[in-house]
């Protein structure tokens, strides 16, 4: 399996329970207004069980700049052990 | 026990709470908790549910504390309502007589506060009858808030003590000046100690952060864009301790904590070596850290908590070491209640409850056998089951770290608790419903690998043959040449099991020798070690010692029983098999035949065969 692939599967994974949405796609232009209940507390939970899932951290920075799939799948590919 | 789906599903919830889960993990079990509420579904009946009103407020954020609350909340059998302070906003929260907070009518008051809310630093370099001030000063503010509390709605107050920040801008001179920071917030929690009121309970905060240690507690990145205090790593523990303390507020604290003896309270199974033989006392680094134990689960005798025994073991077995071993810690009058028996663990918690007058949701077992605790948490989800550490020497630690046994004040019962149970005390002997094993043995997914004795597993084979005392049919003692001669003696079938289930490899725990003569397929050893009783091996054994027999184009297999001191658990082994009782010869020894007619068929068992080669004929 591609890293990509992969990334994607375990991504969807985690975005389909974090807005408890099993059949949730995602794709690199979604961000808070297109995903329904991405809120600021969402927010927080999904970097959360983004970094637990891929073992990262993402920085003070990061965390409050990081708001579409896309910017997020970036730094996975970059950081993530595969 | 028969327990609708949906209350098993419920259970089922429960057995997978713990206290190491991550975050994830518990938003996971809160939204599946969530789900099953929507569908009012009830939990079993056995948990008495006890609804509450939780206020959280404080200096910072505690919006995402309410998920794991729930989860662990829901494990003691307590279902919350939730009202959530605004950041920082506490004082106005607490203070005015028309706040939500009150209109909310809470039962319960978190109060979480950091080391941003003490507003009375001391100046650098103030003298000591100022630095007292501040501390007082600060304190009485808090105090004035408790007492609000108590006069405007009557809950009880869990305040938080201050989390010690790990900068030490004066360095270790912070440690010694008494305006020091530092020293300033120790003051400042032992205020906090000195003056809370009755209705106010602390949560040691300082210590939790101790314990999973300040780099992993405070994390920035959470701060400064949350604005919660503490990482998630830290909001997990704090919430199982909360969770703990607000469950003992409730009356649902754990009373009773049930042991169990081999490899829990000494090394070694006491059936098989006896009491010379178990790992216990000094001198043995292991022996050292069961007496730790053991004295540790004494101190919690000490103070109030009921030790009771359940033990696969028979009575007088299991009672051994409390009489005879010198370094006993524990003694006999330690424990309210007793049970060694060979009957399932869910069965006789039951009866321990009974026996002590206790709720099965009052107790906490500790058992180092994952298949018993396994089986506990199917059953009985409200009983609390520790994942043991597979080293005895952290068993001390992993049972402090859960919490149990919170208390609110000391009582004068707390102390003499024991003695209580042991008044007036004849072992109630009592028929209780049994549980429905089979269910419990499909879902272990077993598997049996069986082979003849071959070079690689003889050593196993003859520690098995010399060490096995209890599950022994003939205990007939075998020297390593004796069992290498068995290997490609054409007249001897020779048998050696692994078993495995889903927790794990059981190993090389089982050997039978047979012999055939003539038409007679002779079985002349038959052992198994104890750790695997009650799976239904020996039934899966019998199936493939039926059919070798057949296939040898034998008519009649011979049993032979030698009773010996500790034996007693196999003596009615070839009656269950249907074999059939043909007298005792003089050593003792009865001998039993089952002749291969069309009636003998193989017994149900819930093992599957493992990828091996079929045994030789």
């Amino acid at each position: 399996m591609s890293k990509e692939i992969e990334c994607h599967e375990r991504l969807t994974k985690v975005f389909r329970e974090n807005f408890d949405n099993p059949t949730l796609e995602i794709e690199d232009e979604h961000n808070a207004d297109s995903i329904p209940g991405w809120d600021s507390l969402a927010h927080v939970t999904l970097i959360v069980s983004i970094e637990e899932e891929f073992g990262v951290s993402f920085s003070t920075a990061e965390i409050a700049s990081l708001n579409c799939v896309g910017d997020i799948r970036k730094i996975i590919i970059e950081r993530a052990e595969f | 026990m028969r327990e609708s789906e949906l209350g098993r599903s419920w259970g089922d919830l429960l057995g997978q709470i713990h206290p190491n889960l991550t975050y994830r993990e518990l938003l996971s079990l809160s939204r599946q908790l969530k789900q099953l509420n929507s569908k009012e579904i009830t939990e079993p009946e056995r948990v008495a549910v006890v609804k509450t009103k939780i206020a959280l407020v404080g200096n910072n954020t505690l919006s995402f504390a309410c998920a794991p609350l729930e989860v662990f909340l829901a494990k003691q059998g307590i279902k919350a309502e939730w009202f959530v302070g605004e950041y920082n906003n506490y004082q106005q929260e607490l203070l005015s007589d028309d706040s939500p907070l009150y209109a909310f009518e809470p039962q319960v008051v978190i109060l979480a506060l950091d080391h941003r809310a003490v507003h009375f630093m001391p100046e650098i370099g103030a003298v000591a009858s100022s630095v007292s001030d501040a501390a007082e000063r600060q304190v009485r503010e808090w105090d004035y808030l408790w007492s609000k509390v108590k006069t405007r709605c009557g809950a009880s107050v869990i305040q938080l003590n201050i989390t010690l920040p790990h900068e030490q801008i004066f360095g270790h001179y912070e440690a010694k000046a008494a305006w020091g920071p530092t020293n300033f917030l120790r003051r400042i929690n032992q205020l906090i100690a000195e003056r809370a009121p009755s209705h106010v309970y602390i949560c040691d905060t300082e210590q939790l952060s101790n314990r999973i240690g300040k780099r992993n507690w405070f994390h920035e990145p959470t701060w400064y864009t949350t604005r919660q205090a503490f990482g998630f790593e830290a909001l997990v523990t704090l919430t199982y301790s909360l969770a703990a303390i607000v469950g003992t507020i409730l009356g649902k604290s754990r009373k009773c904590l049930v042991l169990d003896l081999d490899n829990t309270l000494w090394g070694d199974v006491i059936g098989d070596v006896g009491v010379e033989g178990i790992k216990l006392g000094q001198g043995d680094p292991l022996g050292e850290a069961f007496i730790d134990f053991q004295t540790y689960c004494r101190r919690l005798k000490e103070r109030g908590v009921v030790l009771a025994v359940c033990s696969k073991n028979n009575y007088e077995t299991a009672c051994t070491p409390f009489k005879e071993h010198p370094e006993m810690v524990l003694k006999l009058n330690d424990f309210g209640a007793f049970i060694a028996n060979w009957e399932d663990k869910a069965t006789n918690l039951k009866r321990i409850a009974l026996e002590l007058n206790l709720g099965t949701d009052s107790i906490v077992f500790v058992d180092d056998n994952p298949a018993e605790r396994a089986l506990v948490k199917k059953y009985l989800p409200e009983v609390a089951v520790p994942e043991m550490p597979s080293d005895p020497a952290l068993y001390r630690r992993v049972l402090d770290e859960h919490h149990y046994f919170e208390i609110l004040t000391l009582s004068q019962e707390d102390l003499t608790r024991t003695s209580y149970y042991l008044v007036d005390k004849k072992r109630k002997q009592q028929e209780l419903a049994t549980n429905d094993i089979s269910d419990f043995l499909k879902s272990l997914e077993q598997e049996c690998e069986v082979g003849p004795f071959d070079e690689i597993n003889l050593q196993r084979i003859v520690q098995l043959i010399n060490k096995t005392n209890q599950w022994n049919l003939t205990t007939q003692r075998l020297t390593e040449g004796e069992v290498r001669g068995f290997i490609n003696n054409p007249s001897y079938h020779t048998y050696w099991v692994r078993h495995r289930d889903k927790f794990g490899d059981s190993g090389l725990i089982s050997v039978v020798i047979a012999e055939k003569k003539g038409s007679e397929f002779d079985i002349q050893t038959w052992l198994m070690s104890c750790r695997v009783i009650n799976r239904g091996i020996e039934d899966y054994l019998f199936n493939r010692l039926l059919e070798d027999a057949r296939r040898l184009e034998t008519t009649l297999i011979v049993g032979t029983y030698k009773p010996t001191k500790k034996n007693v658990l196999v003596s009615g082994l070839y009656e269950k098999f249907g074999f059939k009782y043909q007298g005792v010869d003089d050593d003792g020894a009865s001998k039993w035949l089952l002749p291969l007619t069309e009636n003998v068929t193989s017994r149900s068992c819930f093992i599957r065969e493992a990828g091996s080669d079929r045994h030789k004929a």
